[in-house]
């Protein structure tokens, strides 16, 4: 019985373990991670065991990179690094995908697929859900969805997430649609929400761009 | 007339002198201990029962999400169901160690407790990707618990959580082109819980779904590791199936129940048979040729498992002993080089198999005086015979007399094996 007991206790540290480490690698991302602005465009979608969150379209994601001589095509995802950079508008963006760890710039891991030898047009970031209370997750689609009335449509507003980047591995912090949290948006009524308003046929409409 | 109760037929036995007072209180004994197993058991029942409502209350409560605590917390509420499980775990191990509903229950609320602990943190901060981490990083958590207290509900949801996250890492990941590499790990790591079972209560009815979940887990999961999926791979699937059905022939002389692994076995060939009866799947997609490097090593694999499982089992099984289904896989193969060069010809070949394979059942049916048996193998004839109305050119008239044949055939057979049993019970 004592050895059954020791190997419980053993079992058990290690069952507690994994999840805290899970904890503890987030939160010091948190705390120490550098904060980079992702324009994104949310739906809403759910997780049998994990609830309701709104899944997350970066435009960093979209673009064209040339492909390292490393970095082979082939049929499944393939791994990399990418080098963030900032545009004007303060948006983070992709200066360039990297084979191997870089260091001395924020970088994070991701995935891509490549059907061109040299060039690269799409990426996978390493996240891309925002988990929301039971029923927050339709609200939050819906505020960043166009509205048509009367031949005119409302275009959402810009909405982009924080995200906190640190040795490559990335936390999202919050949910800003234009400058606010969408914690506070979801606290308000929907009537107070403000869209601007342009003829529709004179836009094409992306939440979030 | 409703049978006497035996506490009130015993006496009565006595009394005409039919059993001696001495076997009375022995009869007595052994069903007062049977009440007792009876009492445990519904016990087992519910506490597994309450056991898993409660786990998966508890994950539903953390899916609501509750944005208004902090995120302490939360961290900290994440922890309290496993923490309560464990300190549950440990009341059995020291308390009760021998009462299986305690074993279950607690071991039960220790892996809910976890999967919602992971779901929880997820939710805080964010984590991507698909239920594939999620998943994997589950089944990690829950697999001690196989062994320590040693649960076999927690086997079953392990095992069908492990094939669930190898569906997800093979269909659902980025870019949906991984194999589920790890998924062969995992099914290992539960093979010596099943052996112990084996060992520990082999004629029990857990370990007859434990030996289910095992073959379906197995039989399924075998099946994530190829590159594409055609026809040709249906010989990788019987050949892998022929084995399943042989498993039970690995313990010869002594009594485990494995029959699900024939279950899955059989039933995964007459399946693939009845698909390979029609024409036009030979003509159209039966090109082995096409197929990678990989898939064709992999074919081969689990079709050499199951012709050296066939072979080995001759040592102690005649062909045909018993039940027809490892010869499908020999004639599934003859059939598969027959259709390289004359497609029709196979096709004409699947389906006198099948009528083999049929009539084989049926005659073991027969012989053992198996109502169930035999009714297969006749299910096994009108199906090869009611399935040739969507392929041929048959007139109406033609198909009811077919209809007809079949239903009579069907009432004859069970008839005659009632009356032959009816003679028998007479006989003695």
């Amino acid at each position: 019985m004592p050895i059954k007991l020791i190997l419980f206790a053993l079992v058990a540290v290690i069952q507690l373990a994994i999840p805290a480490w899970m904890i503890v690698g987030h939160e010091r991302v948190l705390n120490e991670g550098e904060v980079f602005k992702f324009r994104t465009a949310p739906v809403d979608p759910r997780d049998p065991f994990r609830g309701e969150y709104v899944y997350l379209e970066f435009d960093a994601e979209q673009g064209k990179w040339p492909l390292p001589q490393e970095m082979k095509e082939g049929s499944g995802a393939q791994h990399a690094y990418a080098l963030l950079g900032t545009d004007s508008a303060g948006f983070a963006r992709i200066d360039a995908l990297v084979p191997e760890k870089p260091s001395g710039a924020p970088y994070l891991a991701i995935q891509y697929m490549s059907w061109t030898p040299d060039t690269l047009f799409g990426i996978n970031l390493p996240f891309d859900r925002f988990y929301l209370e039971e029923g927050d997750g339709k609200k939050t689609e819906e505020l960043l969805a166009p509205q048509w009335s009367e031949g005119f449509v409302s275009q959402p507003l810009p909405a982009y997430a924080e995200v906190r980047i640190l040795d490559g591995e990335a936390v999202i912090q919050d949910l800003i649609v234009g400058d606010k949290s969408i914690y506070e948006w979801l606290k308000e009524e929907p009537k107070n929400i403000p869209q601007a308003t342009t003829p529709a046929d004179t836009i094409s409409v992306r939440a979030g761009s | 007339m409703r049978d006497p109760k035996l506490s009130d037929a015993l006496p009565e036995l006595v009394r005409d002198g039919l059993i001696t007072a001495d076997q009375s209180d022995r009869i007595k004994a052994r069903y007062a201990f049977s009440n007792e197993q009876s009492g445990s058991r519904m016990l087992l029942v519910f506490a597994i029962l309450g056991s898993l409502l409660v786990g998966l209350g508890i994950i539903l409560i953390i899916a609501h999400n509750w944005d208004d605590l902090p995120r302490t917390a939360r961290t900290m509420i994440a922890f309290l169901p496993v923490l309560f499980g464990q300190g549950l775990v440990l009341y059995t191990l020291l308390k009760k160690p021998n009462v299986i509903a305690w074993r279950e229950g607690s071991a039960l609320l220790v892996a809910c407790g976890l999967c919602a602990c992971v779901a929880l943190i997820s939710q805080i901060y964010h984590i991507s990707g698909s239920l594939e981490g999620y998943l994997f990083t589950c089944s990690l958590l829950i697999l001690p618990l196989l062994y320590l207290p040693g649960s076999f509900t927690v086997a079953l949801g392990y095992l069908a959580m492990i094939t669930w996250y190898a569906w997800t890492a093979r269909f659902e990941g980025y870019g949906a082109y991984d194999r589920p590499w790890y998924f062969i790990g995992l099914l290992a790591a539960a093979v010596p819980f099943y052996l112990s079972e084996a060992r520990r209560n082999g004629t029990g009815v857990s370990f007859w779904w434990l030996s289910l979940c095992m073959a379906l887990t197995t039989g399924f999961g075998s099946q994530l590791f190829y590159e594409g999926w055609d026809f040709a791979h249906a010989l990788g699937v019987v050949g892998l199936a022929g084995a399943f059905t042989l498993v039970p022939w690995l313990h010869v002389g002594r009594e485990l129940r494995t029959w699900p692994w024939t279950l899955v076995g059989g039933a995964t060939i007459l399946i693939t048979f009845f698909i390979f009866s029609f024409r036009p799947v030979w003509s159209d997609e039966w090109h082995l040729g096409k197929n990678g490097i990989n898939d064709r090593i992999l074919i081969g694999a689990y079709l050499a498992i199951g012709v050296i499982g066939y072979a080995l089992s001759l040592r102690v099984r005649k062909p045909f002993e018993r039940w027809p289904y490892p010869e499908g896989l020999l004639l599934f193969a003859l059939c598969s080089v027959v259709g390289l060069y004359a497609p029709a010809l196979a096709a004409i070949l699947v389906n006198l198999a099948l009528l083999v394979l049929g009539a084989v059942t049926v005659k073991h049916g027969i012989e053992r005086n198996s109502l169930r048996r035999m009714n297969l193998g006749l299910a096994i004839l009108s199906a090869t015979i009611l399935l040739r109305f969507f392929d041929t050119d048959m007139s109406f008239v033609f198909r009811g007399l077919v209809f007809i044949a079949i239903g009579c055939g069907f009432l004859f057979m069970n008839l005659r094996m009632v009356r032959q049993r009816e003679r028998q019970r007479h006989a003695d």
